[in-house]
């Protein structure tokens, strides 16, 4: 049997208190639009659109972002995109870089790679840096410490940096901000994703609520030669900054109610040596284009529309599950409902394989999604998936076998039910089943069934 | 009209008095009502449960067993989308989903009465404050929202109060009720929590699942909340 564990209560107020503030200011920002349900299938179609013809989609972002002065690369494998930015890091000669928050360098744990070659990346998205700090992966797609209570917050930064406690957000702003600045003004490697990669105009899209990724990406430090690295997926490239613009009204609404993240960045390049009066930019952009899976799921019909996502975490915010379970229960980089969709197509694994399962079905993700992925369709796939791959234990799938063919007769079947009514007591249909009623009552057979009734009641001639 | 009774295993087993009412309404209504009783499981459960070999067997026995019927009506919004929803996946091939016109004539019983038959009133009495739980399948597959609503409204004598909670799951969901009880057993508390709040004596629902998960947690905690099928509420006594 397996058990998930449960959060405690008080995490779980903690928990609901902001994921149901996120929703209820969606919900408030969403009424702004006519028509809601045709944004959310213009976006569909727009993601859509991208995935039927994806690489013709990007290799024009790759003509058009080399034209600006962008190094594009594709990237087969995650150890393969941290081996390019460890190799970044050493031309340089760096020992640390800033980092923007990003989900993608989380999925090929390109913190662990940079470790382990003596090279320490600091995150500097506000969640990301707390949760950094105390050493525990993103609890949310968008918020990393979703979780953490001001006072908890308050305890790490006092506990991890040697300042006084303070429980007060604008305190720990500051004092977060005062640790991010010396690095930001001497860092000459910053790394950051993309939520976008525009094809007609090369650009890159980043969005943020605090400006450090600017900072990541701008990179203000006066010495040396420095290079901003962004890493994204291939799924990732939208045709035109119309489009673009189309998603940004559904992304940040999404999922935190916001009708724009306070900072959206449109980079286009490096800074142009020729302007000599241009200070400010990095002398090299250098775009990772990331496979690790993505093109196994495009082949996949079932799995491909989970490449649509844009990342904006309202599928965990309404997922009754995840209210209960939190992110970390998922073990993986990807959680909440859209990362049982995508964990299970990224990685082989039988943990992967079971989160899947871990849900009831509800369908309450899709409906929030502004791109319209049938996230609980594509979770009942990967479930045919474990099991045609021979991850449902022997046992059960004969148990399902011996259910069918007592199920493909009538006469078996009420037979059983028959059976059932004869030999199971209250007390041993308590007992047998258990992980029911530990917690809830079984409600007592009928005496007769309905089938038994229905003969009794109408006899028909 | 000549209509096919559809009875899910859950209905047959525990809750026979939901299909019984469902069939008493519809003879009321002036239609010829015959429960073909080689019927069984849609096959739901192994679908779910990702084996869908077991599930296809079963869901080919459904079609064959109630293909000859003008309507089939089941008081499940669960078992009605896995034929209607699951079945074209289930049954297609690599060149798509499969067709099959039953598909276009299997209701859920609450769906059945008012967009079909456009009936809101049954004539029924019930002094009672109501709440109406949406299960999820018959809300988010079947997108059957307003039909029970209309249905309780008209009920005499009926104080209908919303739940306010989202709509939100019960955390039964077939299998994950035992596969994850402690998940689904607290998303079951905070239901019931959301049911006592409305100040509601009946918690009504349209698919029994959800009635015998809010329910066992109804009475393991001694609440008087009482849950009840619609079908049950509307149809009265016999």
């Amino acid at each position: 049997m397996m058990r998930t564990p449960v959060l405690e209560a008080q995490r779980r107020v903690t928990l609901a208190r902001a994921l149901n503030l996120a929703l209820d200011k969606r919900r408030q920002s969403v009424t702004e639009f006519a028509d809601w349900e045709a944004m959310r299938q213009r976006a569909h179609d727009i993601r859509a659109g991208v995935l039927d013809r994806l690489d013709d989609y990007l290799n024009q972002f790759e003509s058009a972002a080399a034209a600006n002065g962008i190094r594009v690369v594709r990237v087969a494998t995650a150890a393969e995109a941290c081996r390019y930015v460890a190799a970044i890091a050493k031309r340089l000669g760096v020992t640390k870089a800033v980092k923007a928050k990003s989900m993608v360098t989380e999925e090929i744990h390109l913190n662990r790679a940079l470790e382990a070659e003596g090279i320490r990346a600091m995150e500097t998205d506000l969640g990301e840096y707390v949760a950094q700090l105390c050493g525990q992966p993103p609890f949310h797609l968008t918020a990393p410490i979703v979780h953490l209570s001001r006072d908890e917050v308050g305890h790490i930064l006092a506990d991890k940096l040697g300042v006084p406690f303070t429980n007060d957000p604008t305190q720990l702003t500051l004092i977060a901000r005062d640790a991010m600045r010396r690095e930001f003004l001497t860092a000459r490697l910053g790394i950051s994703g993309a939520n976008f990669c525009v094809a007609e105009s090369g650009s890159l899209v980043l969005v943020t609520n605090e400006g450090n990724g600017r900072m990541c990406t701008t990179l203000p430090a006066r010495e040396g030669p420095r290079v901003h690295v962004a890493i994204t997926g291939i799924e990732k490239v939208v045709p035109t900054l119309k489009d673009v613009a189309h998603l940004l009204r559904l992304l940040a609404r999404s999922g935190s109610g916001l009708r724009l993240t306070a900072y959206t960045t449109m980079i286009n390049g490096p800074r142009k040596r020729a302007a000599g009066e241009e200070s400010t930019g990095p002398d090299e952009v250098h775009v990772l284009l990331l496979d690790n899976g993505r093109r196994a799921m495009l082949r996949d019909p079932h799995l491909r529309e989970a490449l649509c996502c844009i990342r904006c975490g309202a599928c965990s915010n309404t997922c009754p599950v995840y209210h209960r379970i939190g992110g970390h229960a998922y073990q993986s980089v990807y959680n909440g409902p859209i990362g049982s969709v995508w964990s299970p197509a990224l990685w082989d694994t039988e943990e992967s394989a079971s989160l899947p399962f871990d849900c009831s079905l509800c369908g309450a993700c899709a409906d929030i999604c502004p791109v319209k992925i049938d996230i609980h369709h594509a979770l009942l796939w990967h479930r045919k998936l474990a099991s045609d791959r021979g991850r449902v234990p022997r046992w059960q799938r004969l148990a399902w076998l011996a259910w069918r063919m007592a199920m493909s007769n009538a006469a078996f079947y009420n037979f059983g039910s028959a059976i059932a009514r004869r030999l199971l007591s209250p007390a041993m249909m308590n007992r047998f089943g258990k992980p029911w009623t530990e917690t809830r009552d079984l409600p007592p057979l009928a005496r007769k069934t309905f089938h038994e009734l229905w003969k009794e009641e109408a006899p028909k001639p | 009209m000549q209509i096919g009774l559809f009875i899910p295993c859950l209905v047959d087993q525990f809750f026979p008095q939901a299909g019984l009412a469902v069939a008493r309404i519809l003879k009321r209504l002036g239609h010829s009502v015959e429960y073909p009783a080689e019927q069984t499981c849609c096959g739901q459960p192994a679908f779910n449960a990702g084996v869908r070999s077991e599930a296809a067997a079963l869901a080919r026995r459904f079609i064959q067993v109630f293909d000859r019927f003008e309507a089939v009506v089941a008081p499940s919004g669960s078992c009605v989308a896995m034929v209607r929803n699951f079945y074209p996946e289930l049954l297609g091939d690599a060149n798509g989903p499969a067709h099959f016109p039953l598909a276009g004539r299997v209701f859920e019983f609450s769906e059945f009465l008012v967009s079909r038959l456009n009936v809101t009133d049954l004539g029924a009495t019930f002094n009672e404050r109501v709440t109406y739980h949406d299960s999820c399948h018959l809300l988010r597959e079947l997108r059957v929202r307003e039909q029970p609503r209309q249905l309780l409204r008209a009920v005499k004598g009926l104080d209908f109060v919303e739940l306010n909670d989202g709509p939100t799951c019960c955390g039964f969901g077939g299998v994950f009720s035992v596969k994850f009880p402690e998940v689904s057993t607290v998303m079951g508390e905070d239901k019931v929590a959301a049911i006592e709040r409305t100040g509601a004596r009946y918690v009504v629902a349209g698919d029994c699942g959800c009635l015998m998960h809010i329910g066992g947690l109804l009475t393991r905690r001694g609440s008087k909340v009482r849950p009840i099928h619609l079908a049950e509420l509307l149809g009265g006594a016999p």
